[in-house]
């Protein structure tokens, strides 16, 4: 495969920062579980659970939606990448913007957790890396785009293969809605955190957060879906069902991806009732693309199964070749998705959020649904790169497998007691609860089941990382050059719309400006707006 | 079904839903809050955020409280930062009667000063002149003051030095850990070293017997400056020992004097 080292330098980056962050969130677990004696150091944890977040939230997933998207491009388009010099150059930032940020918030100076939470303020060295990262992962949204232009320049009327499609939707759709989080930190936090302001609109800070935080969920899983569609069925032996279908779900997560954050803003009494309704709606949206996702892929398993000679109503779901990490993956995401997806109704429903809103039900959620059904979709990714990337056999496959089941055990050992215990009222981020309380007492055997669990998927990380670096090993083969499952309907002529992503894309700013315009422009003439700025720092 | 009509459905389905959720969120549910009143557009206005007076206001309503009319905003801190000890000592001649002419009261029944924040001294200055925090005798000291001449003698406490904190028995859970099940708050979370809030000020070393005082003040009501009632919500949530014992170990063995 072209672009070998490139890719890889991503992965390899990825899995590493990953691999250190599960160790500070076992820790985390131990540390407020009644299996760790007396009050945990509540500043470490902080440092932790800051750490934590900013490598898994902004550093991980981004490296492996670059990587992912070097490797679908050149495969996929079936020829070198175009400007790999600038696709460097956007790794370097990623790599210094995270350095930067993770040392700050080593130093103890910058324990404000990665949603920032302004008044609070850090270090401004923590912001700093975070918007060299992000402008690092730009270069990648622009590189895929112009490799995409370029390649339909030359190929005039034909159809853009699915891979690339949803890879430079995800690309797009990362342009639009890191801007929010980067307009926030540029304008209003950094400022501050350099001293040049006393003050912050914490109001404002908050709504462009929200522009940033919900999308974000769908630029970390849209390269899942987009191995979903791609690379599971091609796993398993079969086809894909739809092509057109797949297109159809991921302009829908474009469109529908953005104007919906100010569900996380319920609380939030600066924002008005109808907003909160409307964004309600649009998040429900999201069910759409959600649901014909899970109808494409049960169909495309469906004939795989059926092919290898499975019969009957279910009987097909036997026949499927389980062995295999990608198959695994995709089942035991699916079922992740499911549970998680359930949740998340629960969250983007105005009413009945107020039931769960900040208790640890809501870390629940987004660890099931992003740690769990996308992230295990990720290993499933490395797993099949891999052979193409080293030009050696995985090692081995059923060790891949253990790894998967393993992680998917721990993650619902982990996460439905805590939505059991959110239920029971505990709030999150909280680094000390008193156990020895009759009515806290009831929720402590359930925390120390899912910081059990938090020592499972350790296990597993470790496995990961086991059998990423034995696979360098071992005797050489030509693993030819990564596939991607065909689709059914490929000869079906295809709409124009679905070929292309620009009416999709100014759809996505048109719903963006009709949902986030007004609650943006009150802070402009709302009075008292300004809080105090609350530094984070440690006295020197 | 031809492709075209249905992506024309497909879109027909979307607006529609776009033009319900609008008249659901913006005009059915707002003019079904209670209290609403007015037309189409104030509705359309609360839902957005926007809150106006309209009609004639409602007569013989009971003035809202307003536990004080200092706000921590940048306008307030600018204030309280340009403070001058120097004024400030000049101006405390008057205090030294009760304070100690260092900050360190001689009797139990009033509070050192030495080494307050400035913002603590500041705003509880303000409370008297403004009559949300009553004393007869503080009230007059401050009626005359002005906001320069509060900050004037706000930094000069802060610049005094603080009493040193002596040894003392065990702490109460309460400083550190607060009571999560009753809604308490470590009490270190604002008043330190967990924490600072502005206005909040460090209690070690402070008399023992006026903690006890303010405490009971703030459970009885008697005492209603602070911010957003979060002493009073505490010290109501807390039982008398519970008080006794916070004031006592605050003051216990830290009494310089």
């Amino acid at each position: 495969m072209a672009s070998r080292r490139l890719v890889l330098a991503h992965f390899w980056l990825a899995f590493a920062t990953f691999a250190g962050s599960v160790v500070l969130g076992a820790w985390q677990m131990w540390a407020r579980s009644p299996l760790h004696s007396g009050p945990a150091d509540a500043d470490l944890y902080y440092s932790s659970v800051t750490a934590h977040g900013t490598a898994l939230a902004y550093v991980f997933p981004t490296l492996i939606a670059m990587g992912f998207g070097y490797a679908v491009c050149v495969s996929a388009l079936d020829r070198p990448l175009r400007g790999e010099r600038l696709a460097w150059a956007g790794f370097v930032f990623v790599l210094v913007g995270a350095l930067m940020s993770l040392l700050a918030v080593a130093a103890g100076n910058s324990s404000v957790l990665y949603t920032f939470y302004p008044p609070l303020t850090a270090s401004p060295f923590y912001y700093l890396g975070i918007v060299l990262a992000v402008v690092g992962s730009w270069f990648w949204a622009g590189l895929m785009l112009y490799n995409m232009r370029k390649w339909r320049e030359e190929h005039p009327g034909e159809r853009v293969p699915l891979a690339v499609f949803g890879t430079v939707a995800n690309a797009l759709l990362w342009v639009w809605t890191s801007l929010g989080a980067a307009l926030e930190l540029l304008l209003l936090i950094l400022p501050t955190a350099l001293g040049w302001s006393t003050g912050i609109d914490a109001g404002l800070s908050r709504v462009l957060f929200s522009w940033t935080l919900h999308a974000i969920v769908y630029f970390w899983l849209l390269p899942a879906y987009v191995a979903f569609y791609t690379l599971a069925p091609q796993a398993a032996g079969g086809r894909l069902y739809s092509d057109r279908m797949a297109r159809v779900s991921f302009v829908l997560f474009l469109v529908l991806a953005m104007p919906i954050g100010i569900h996380h803003l319920f609380a939030d009494p600066h924002i008005g009732a109808g907003f909160k309704f409307l964004h309600t709606v649009f998040t429900a949206g999201v069910a759409i693309p959600t649901l014909l996702t899970v109808f494409t892929l049960t169909a495309s398993l469906e004939i795989a199964g059926r092919l290898r000679g499975g019969r009957g109503l279910l009987g097909w779901v036997a026949a499927l070749p389980w062995d295999r990490p990608a198959v695994l993956a995709t089942g035991l995401s699916l079922v992740m998705l499911g549970l998680g997806g359930a949740g998340g109704l629960i969250n983007m429903s105005y009413a009945l959020n107020s039931t769960i809103h900040n208790t640890q039900w809501v870390t629940g959620h987004f660890h099931l649904i992003f740690a769990g059904s996308v992230v295990i979709m990720y290993f499933a990714i490395a797993y099949e790169l891999w052979p193409h990337l080293t030009g050696h056999p995985l090692r081995s496959a059923s060790l891949a497998c253990l790894q998967l089941w393993l992680w998917f055990v721990g993650m619902l050992v982990v996460t439905l007691p805590w939505h059991v215990v959110g239920l029971m009222g505990q709030p999150r981020r909280m680094a000390y609860y008193d156990w020895s309380h009759p009515e806290l007492a009831a929720q402590g055997p359930l925390v120390s089941a899912s910081a059990v669990g938090g020592f499972v998927l350790l296990v597993s990380a470790v496995l990961l990382i086991v059998i990423l670096v034995r696979s360098r090993n071992g005797e050489t083969v030509g693993a030819g050059a990564l596939s991607y499952a065909q689709a059914l309907d490929a000869a079906t002529p295809l709409p124009r719309a679905l070929n292309s992503l620009g009416i999709w894309a100014g759809l996505m700013i048109a719903l963006t400006v009709v949902n986030y315009g007004y609650p943006i422009a009150q802070s402009f003439f709302l009075q008292h707006n300004t809080v105090p700025a609350q530094s984070v720092q440690r006295a020197p | 079904m031809n492709p075209d009509r249905l992506g024309a459905l497909g879109w027909l389905a979307a607006g529609l839903v776009a033009v319900t959720a609008f008249v659901i969120g913006f005009i059915w549910l707002p003019s079904l809050q209670p209290g609403a009143q007015g037309g189409l557009w104030d509705a359309i206005c609360r839902a957005a955020g926007i809150y106006r007076q309209s009609g004639p206001a409602p007569k013989a309503t009971l003035p809202a409280e307003v536990p004080t009319t200092v706000a921590w905003d940048v306008g307030t801190l600018r204030v309280v930062g340009s403070g001058d000890a120097g004024r400030g000592a000049a101006l405390a001649a008057v205090c030294a009667g009760c304070h100690g002419a260092k900050g360190i009261s001689p009797t139990d029944a009033f509070p050192n000063l030495a080494g307050l924040p400035a913002d603590v001294v500041y705003k509880q200055l303000d409370d008297y002149r403004t009559g949300k925090r009553q004393n007869p005798i503080m009230q007059g000291m401050a009626a005359a003051l002005s906001d320069q001449k509060i900050a004037d003698l706000a930094a000069h406490f802060a610049a005094l030095p603080a009493g040193n904190p002596g040894a003392g028995a065990p702490e109460p859970t309460l400083v550190r850990a607060g009571s999560p099940l009753r809604s308490i708050a470590p009490c270190a979370a604002c008043h330190g070293p967990l924490g600072r809030k502005e206005g909040a000020p460090p209690l070690h070393g402070q008399k023992g017997a006026y903690l006890k005082a303010q405490l009971d003040a703030f459970a009885t009501g008697a005492r209603h400056n602070d911010i957003n009632q979060q002493m009073r919500e505490v010290a109501r949530a807390l039982s008398a020992s519970e008080r006794d014992a916070l004031a006592d170990w605050y003051g216990e063995g830290r009494c310089p004097n």
